[in-house]
């Protein structure tokens, strides 16, 4: 029991490196595609706990308020299940579609908020900028994609969409 | 109904309301009262991995921005190598200006006032025996003028047409001086003071260089003397060289040596013919 924990704290804070160090690298979120890799997959309650902890300690460290991050997180996967309505967001080539606009969103909601709560207003928005989100959702898709094909073998027998992980 | 309930919360719908309270929340109590302890409890395990991570992520993103500024690079590589041509070229001809100040003022300190000498510029050096000049008969020179820099003696014209000449230099085969061995300076040479003369000899150009010959064997000439050229086709004292591996065998009547010249005849850009 005690070992489990500790690898979970373990497991915690080496995505935590991970999201800090893409972050600054590429300006990539990988705790985001972890939480929309993970949605319908794993226990709502589970996920919840695991993206308040996260965005909890992400806003510490980029001084802006506790819970922003988390509400970027939660409306952008919002959207995403919104898109669930029209199409299938689990399988099929327009799921990618679905995840490449869930994570637009995101990294423009995110932008916005961050300028939004340090400096006080949106920011400026250039070609570049724009480009650069179109060009972190497309990789962020790339690594949902890997994502789904390393933990295919995770599959449950029963329900296809959701994760094993005995 | 118990039922009902747990069914509700089995949904996975209720992930948003819940974590928009719980967000909203969280911003609420940070913004209007503020949670300074908790933000200092977790910056202080969040800090150190956040720092090192960041610190780590910019290095790498810096190594590929090398990558997107490689366009950039190439361009201000082609335009450094366009300016560098160009100041290659400018620098050339002031290199050029430099030599011919330098000739000229040798020639103005140290040749004979009273003959009269043309300049003239090399135009190629491609041959060991012979200097080809840009001016020729239409200038004044003539066959056997005699090519000088200042009181020394390059050679004398072998050929001339209209618009160019050539000219023999002391180290093509063949080629004989009568000279004399002397203990002192080129300057004094020039001045025409008494400077002693060590030995007659002979010069001629050989594959090795220039090579002199019958020097007196029991005169007191040693390696380092200045060798002048006393030829009638010369006509005065122009110094050639100094002599080096000056030969010592007390069995040979006389003693030879090579003479090495005070200019590199290769380097030559600007030369003086004596047309008077």
């Amino acid at each position: 029991m005690l070992l489990y924990i500790l690898l979970i704290i373990l497991l915690f804070l080496g995505i935590f490196f991970l999201e800090s160090f893409l972050l600054s690298m590429f300006g990539i979120s990988i705790v985001f595609v972890l939480c929309l890799f993970l949605f319908k997959k794993v226990n709502w309650k589970l996920l919840l706990l695991g993206t308040a902890l996260f965005s909890v300690f992400i806003d510490v460290v980029l001084n802006i308020p506790l819970g922003v991050t988390m509400l970027v997180y939660l409306l952008s996967i919002l959207i995403y299940n919104l898109l669930s309505f029209s199409l299938s967001t689990e399988t099929g080539f327009y799921s990618y579609i679905f995840k490449f606009v869930g994570f637009l969103l995101f990294y423009i909601a995110y932008f916005y908020a961050q300028n939004f709560f340090l400096i006080g207003n949106g920011g400026l928005v250039g070609w570049g900028q724009v480009w650069g989100w179109i060009l972190r959702a497309v990789v962020s898709v790339s690594v949902a994609f890997l994502l789904e094909r390393i933990f295919v073998r995770f599959r449950d027998g029963k329900s296809k969409s959701n994760l094993r992980f005995k | 109904m118990k039922r009902n309930a747990l069914s509700i919360f089995e949904k996975d719908l209720l992930f948003f309301p819940i974590g928009i309270f719980l967000a909203v929340t969280l911003v609420l109590l940070d913004s209007l009262i503020g949670v300074s302890f908790v933000r200092s409890g977790i910056s202080y395990i969040a800090e150190p991995i956040f720092v090192g991570a960041n610190s780590a992520g910019k290095e790498v993103a810096s190594s590929f921005e090398i990558f997107k500024d490689f366009g950039e690079f190439r361009k201000e590589c082609d335009a450094l190598k366009e300016d560098f041509n160009a100041k290659n070229v400018e620098n050339s001809y002031f290199t050029m200006l430099v030599e011919e100040n330098e000739s000229l003022r040798k020639q103005v300190n140290l040749a004979n006032d009273e003959k009269e000498y043309l300049l003239v510029k090399v135009l190629s050096t491609d041959s060991v025996e012979f200097l080809r000049l840009n001016e020729g008969k239409a200038s004044g020179i003539e066959m056997g003028d005699i090519a000088v820099l200042g009181n020394l003696y390059l050679g004398s014209v072998v050929q001339v047409d209209d618009k160019s000449s050539v000219v023999r230099l002391p180290r093509s085969k063949n080629n004989n001086l009568e000279v004399i061995v002397v203990n002192g300076d080129w300057m004094d040479v020039k001045d025409n003071r008494k400077v002693p003369i060590l030995s007659k000899a002979v010069v001629s150009g050989t594959s090795d260089g220039i090579r002199i010959e019958n020097i007196s064997a029991n005169s007191k000439v040693k390696n380092g003397d200045l060798v002048v050229v006393n030829d009638s086709k010369v006509g005065e004292s122009l110094v050639l060289g100094y002599i080096v591996n000056l030969s010592n065998n007390p069995a040979e009547t006389s003693r030879s040596g090579v003479v090495v010249p005070v200019v590199e005849y290769d380097d030559l850009i600007t030369v003086f013919i004596r047309v008077r």
